[in-house]
């Protein structure tokens, strides 16, 4: 599933990213790879997630959420 | 021989790791302020002796990683790639070891002399985050030392740190000794070989989803343009063995990660992000910036206006009777005027700029931004700019330093670009004096609400149109750091709003002097001939000889006083360029008088109604602006009057804002490209509006 369907407070991994380049090394650069737990702090703002990655809250907006897939 | 040793440090790191306070730290006030070439990113370098040595701090923007994707990325890899700076320091967020740390291995990469600082220390501890400082240096490959950066801990460590690395630079250049980086390179790149099999296919599958159009895009400013994936899967797969590495590093020298427990910033961020309390939480917090920039503001504007008053009446008073005029009327209304109205700005600036940077440490501007990006991203533009448009109703000269918060550039330029359209603080005695005047009173609140709204449109649509032009980057996906919740320090906050003070003092000051000065020089230059003087000197003795009543001779006696200073304005340069813009003038129903007073008013938008109170000689003495008021009423139209309304809203930003414009963008291209293009679009539709209204009400 997408992480733009992930409930609050739910810890899911990160499967892929289904990104451009410039996308993929974005996130890269703040440790969001394949493989890595995240945690969701908040979904309910339109198109956005707030989620906690290795200690970091990040804020991922402008429908950025549904290009990620986690189980 | 005693010379000393000059050493240049680059400050690299993440942003929000502290970095800006710690360089604070390491130089206390003595910094510039300046550019890197070619972008609006600042450039901030500061300056210690230690040690008999002068050290040079560059204070590089806050970036995760060194690809080209933004302004910051670019000038930061170009600084440390090209610059030969001496040694890079690293500060690392201790509390958040984990992802600090992929900056750390790109800076490696590097292979330039560097070493680690461990930052926010106590941040960490409290965090139950336990790190071993030796393991983590010997897994690392590199010296690490700890700091905390607003309690001025750790920095005589940091000093000797670069001293003792530098000598040993070069003692190693003395003795020949060759980099020993070379070798541990090379086992990477082997490493990182290995993961690529795996890492092709997981590329291609992604790749084959993306379009190919917007993929080669992306590549021309990364070096794997001639195989895209192949490219793609070595960046990807040096990637994974950095994060592996990492992993590694962090298992051997973490005590414990942390437990994923809410604290106290998820609590506010429950509130503060809220779906529906956000918004408002936002506005109440914008509301009090405005109260503290402008209306606390005041005051100091006040006792400024009141010093420089007593100032040139003091000058007048003293200066000889009938001696050097000239240079009088230049001290008086041109220098001391100028520097008036440079200082007038100053304490709005530093108003604004204490909110800014509380709202800034206390991490608050991140959720703003976020906020507000659903918003704004609709019209091409961040979150962020929100805040400088709001501050835009107040005064647009702070409002373009506040810009400065936005990185990217053409969301920037644009942002600066449409500021003027937000009606601001000094263009309100406008309105005052000129909607009472033409308006009956049921009609006079919603031409105001008109007029503001006009404004918000225009700057929607002209931003909306900018956003076009510019080549898009939708490719790069939004995303913010939310930093934890902390109480700004004392001295971070004062350190950058004392700052940005002296800096605008510095930039734009200067440029608003000169064009005072030239603005005062062409309204009050030629003047009159000697003919026309004594013309007037003579209808005052005749008056003196013929008149007894004193409350009728001081009546009469201002009567000529406004008549000379009107013939006076008339025939200076700024009157003859006001008739000689007439032909221009006139589709929008507006004659020589309000185009000389439009002319004036390019000095500061409030100076309109002063300079139309010359033209028709409305004394100085009774109530300016209803006396004004009526005159006006008698000489136009109410459409002239809306249509006037109009043009000082849109039209030809004032002064000041040209010069912070010229000096924030960068460009005077950018600042004379705004005037034209915003009195162009004021003139149209004004017209528009006189040819239509002509018609309707005929």
């Amino acid at each position: 599933m997408s992480l733009s369907q992930v409930p609050k407070g739910e810890k899911v991994t990160i499967v892929s990213l289904n990104l451009p380049e410039a996308g993929i090394k974005r996130l890269t650069s703040l440790g969001l790879i394949p493989g890595v737990r995240i945690r969701v702090l908040n979904n309910s703002l339109t198109e956005t997630s707030l989620i906690e990655c290795k200690g970091s809250r990040l804020a991922l907006g402008r429908g950025l959420p549904r290009f990620i897939e986690v189980k | 021989m005693n010379v000393i040793q000059k050493i240049n440090i680059a400050l690299a790191g993440n942003p929000n790791c502290g970095k800006s306070t710690l360089f604070n730290e390491l130089t206390g006030a003595r910094q510039t302020i300046g550019n890197f070439p070619g972008v609006t990113v600042e450039r901030n370098e500061g300056q210690t002796l230690y040690q008999g040595r002068k050290i040079t701090f560059i204070d590089l923007p806050g970036v995760y990683s060194l690809s080209s994707f933004s302004d910051e990325e670019r000038v930061a890899a170009e600084y440390l790639t090209q610059v030969n700076s001496d040694l890079i320091i690293n500060i690392v967020d201790a509390a958040n070891l984990e992802r600090n740390l992929y900056l750390t291995l790109l800076l490696k990469e590097l292979n330039k002399p560097m070493f680690v600082v461990l930052n926010m220390i106590d941040v960490a501890k409290r965090r139950g985050i336990e790190i071993d400082v030796a393991a983590l240096s010997r897994l690392l490959g590199l010296p690490v030392l700890t700091a905390i950066g607003n309690r001025g801990i750790g920095i005589k460590e940091i000093l000797a740190e670069i001293i003792e690395l530098i000598d040993l630079k070069n003692n190693n250049l003395k003795n020949g000794n060759p980099n020993q980086n070379e070798q541990e390179n090379e086992q990477e790149k082997k490493e990182a070989l290995n993961e690529i099999s795996w890492l092709e296919r997981e590329s291609k599958r992604q790749n084959d989803k993306t379009s190919k159009e917007k993929h080669c895009h992306s590549c021309q400013q990364g070096n794997c343009c001639e195989k895209c994936q192949s490219g793609i899967a070595w960046q990807t797969a040096k990637d994974i063995a950095r994060y592996k590495e990492i992993n590694r590093i962090c298992i051997h020298s973490v005590q414990s990660l942390i437990p994923l427990e809410p604290n106290r910033s998820d609590l506010l961020d429950g509130v503060l992000t809220n779906k529906y309390i956000g918004i408002p939480v936002f506005l109440l917090a914008m509301y009090l910036v405005f109260q503290l920039t402008f209306t606390i503001g005041q005051f100091p504007m006040l006792w400024i206006e009141n010093a420089f008053n007593i100032l040139s009446d003091n000058i007048i008073a003293s200066w000889p009777e009938g001696q050097w005029p000239f240079f009088k009327s230049l001290l008086v209304d041109g220098i001391i005027g100028g520097v008036g109205s440079v200082l007038v700005f100053l304490p709005n600036i530093l108003f604004l700029f204490l909110a800014i940077s509380i709202l800034e440490d206390s991490g608050y501007m991140a959720r703003a931004a976020l906020l507000c990006d659903r918003w704004m991203h609709k019209i091409g533009l961040h979150g962020r700019s929100i805040v400088p448009m709001l501050i835009g109703f107040g005064c647009t000269v702070p409002a373009l330093m506040a810009t400065k918060m936005l990185s990217d550039r053409k969301e920037r330029l644009t942002t600066m670009f449409v500021l003027p359209l937000f009606s601001c603080g000094a263009r309100f005695p406008i309105y005052a004096m000129l909607i009472p005047a033409f308006f009956p009173l049921q009609w006079q609140g919603p031409v105001l609400w008109l007029l503001y709204l006009i404004g918000i449109l225009l700057a929607i649509l002209v931003a909306k149109l900018m956003s076009c032009f510019f080549p898009k980057n939708d490719d790069i996906p939004f995303i913010i750091e939310l930093p934890p919740y902390h109480f700004p320090t004392f001295r971070s906050v004062g350190i950058q709003t004392l700052k940005r003070g002296w800096q605008y003092m510095k930039k734009a000051g200067t440029i608003i002097l000169g064009i005072s000065i030239v603005l005062w020089f062409i309204t009050n230059y030629p003047g009159l001939s000697a003919d026309q003087k004594a013309k007037f000197e003579q209808q005052r003795s005749l008056l003196l000889q013929n008149v007894q009543n004193e409350e009728t001779l001081r009546t009469e006696m201002s009567k000529i006083d406004n008549e000379e200073t009107q013939k006076h304005l008339s025939n200076s340069y700024a009157g003859r360029l006001g008739q000689m813009m007439e032909p221009a003038l006139l589709p929008m129903g507006f004659d020589w008088k309000i185009g000389t007073a439009l002319v004036g008013a390019i000095a500061a938008k409030e100076v309109f109604v002063a300079q139309m109170a010359i033209i028709y000689s409305v004394s100085n003495t009774e109530n300016e602006s209803t006396g004004l008021a009526q005159i006006l009423a008698r000489n136009y139209s109410p459409l002239t009057g809306f249509c006037l309304l109009l043009f000082c809203l849109i039209a030809s930003p004032c002064m000041a804002t040209f010069a912070m414009m010229a000096k924030e963008s960068g460009s005077w291209k950018w600042a004379i490209a705004q005037w034209l293009l915003l009195t162009g679009i004021a003139w149209f539709l004004t017209t528009i509006t006189y040819q239509l209204g002509k018609q309707f009400l005929a």
